[in-house]
């Protein structure tokens, strides 16, 4: 995850280059052999056809799944947009509404961290992003400084 | 307070060897070198076990190894770095003592000016630790961590502070009370993935099952 100040009051956070074009290689791949076996659907059953088009699903998504994430502190809105050539989900979040952004371990994975953001003490924090602690710290120390919330560890 | 009225999770960060005068709290740099000591005696034991199977040379390699290790393992685990909390000269230090014999003394402060802070733990959920010069000290709950800190900063006068009841903010300890939702909640922050965004995802799944069938079709 990288953060990546665009103007004054926007930013962005991206995927690392090499993941996302890992992703897309290893997407491409799948892509080519889906159509492959594709062409030799005819010598099949019915039932073959649907997990053929299950791993086509799947080899689109990993072609074409996208979240961008967008800061406008002129809006004062955190959106992020899951969009896969067509609208998937959407979120916002008011920055006004922030108190803070939190580290915490991740219950169920080893070394695994997740970035919350704290809103309000009586509501459970929102898990707005995880990886690695190194990482998570540099994602938030970032977020915050542009957002001018703390930062708490 | 009486330190046996400590929680059992607050006595193992605090002893009570030295009690009515001083504190030692074991600090970071404490426990990896404790780790690299523990970790240095399984080679130790494995050069152990080959001095006594093998004969000749390769015994003597095996003899100058362990007593290499030997002379690394042990002042690894005398060694104690920790952080002292002083009541006869009034005084919050860093020391290093190995075989007991003090080493080095350093960063001394006031035990006036030395800050004891409450705060929530990040490595679990609803536990709390202590803070005292930068130092944490993960106890539990949010009542048996409270004891620990009115039973250190009353028995060395220490300033207490919480960033329990007004959360992110670091405040004096006073009248100490669980955070109340006195604050009109706003508008709660929808989740990314509910269960319309999972249908959505299986959008295409149609498209490429006609897809199928029109290339069986063809294929036949």
């Amino acid at each position: 995850m990288l953060f990546k100040e665009i103007s004054s009051d926007k930013a962005t956070i991206k995927n690392r280059r090499f993941n996302s074009i890992s992703r897309k290689v290893i997407g491409v791949i799948f892509a080519s052999i889906t159509l492959i076996l594709g062409l030799g659907l005819g010598r099949h059953d019915e039932i073959v056809i649907l997990y053929w088009a299950i791993g086509a699903l799947l080899s689109w998504h990993l072609l074409f799944a996208k979240v961008t994430v967008e800061i406008d502190l002129s809006k004062q809105m955190i959106s992020t947009h899951v969009s896969s050539l067509y609208p998937i989900t959407k979120q916002v979040i008011s920055i006004t509404d922030i108190k803070a952004f939190n580290l915490s371990s991740d219950p169920t994975r080893v070394n695994r961290y997740n970035l919350l953001i704290v809103s309000n003490h009586n509501e459970k924090p929102l898990r707005f992003n995880f990886g690695s602690q190194a990482e998570m710290n540099r994602l938030g120390q970032k977020l915050a400084h542009f957002c001018g919330k703390p930062f708490l560890t | 307070m009486n330190y046996s009225a400590l929680s059992k999770n607050a006595k193992i960060h605090f002893s009570d060897k030295y009690l009515p005068d001083r504190l030692p709290l074991a600090t970071k740099t404490l426990l990896f070198i404790r780790a690299f000591g523990f970790i240095l005696t399984i080679p130790l034991v494995i050069s152990l076990f080959m001095v006594i199977r093998l004969d000749g040379t390769e015994q003597h390699l095996f003899i100058s190894a362990s007593m290499l290790l030997t002379f690394a393992v042990i002042p690894l685990l005398a060694t104690k770095h920790q952080l002292v909390l002083d009541t006869l000269n009034t005084q919050a230090y860093l020391e290093v003592r190995t075989f007991g014999i003090k080493l080095k003394q350093w960063k001394s402060k006031p035990l006036a000016k030395t800050e004891i802070t409450l705060s929530p733990s990040v490595h679990k959920e609803s536990s709390y630790q202590l803070i005292i010069e930068g130092q944490h000290f993960v106890i539990g709950d949010l009542a048996e961590t409270e004891q620990a800190l009115r039973f250190i900063s009353s028995h060395f006068q220490l300033p207490a502070f919480e960033q329990v009841s007004q959360y992110p903010e670091i405040t004096p300890l006073g009248e100490f009370k669980i955070p109340s939702d006195a604050q009109a909640p706003s508008k709660p922050i929808e989740s990314l993935w509910n269960s319309t965004a999972w249908l959505k995802l299986l959008l295409p799944l149609p498209v490429f099952i006609t897809l199928g069938f029109v290339l069986k079709l063809f294929g036949s």
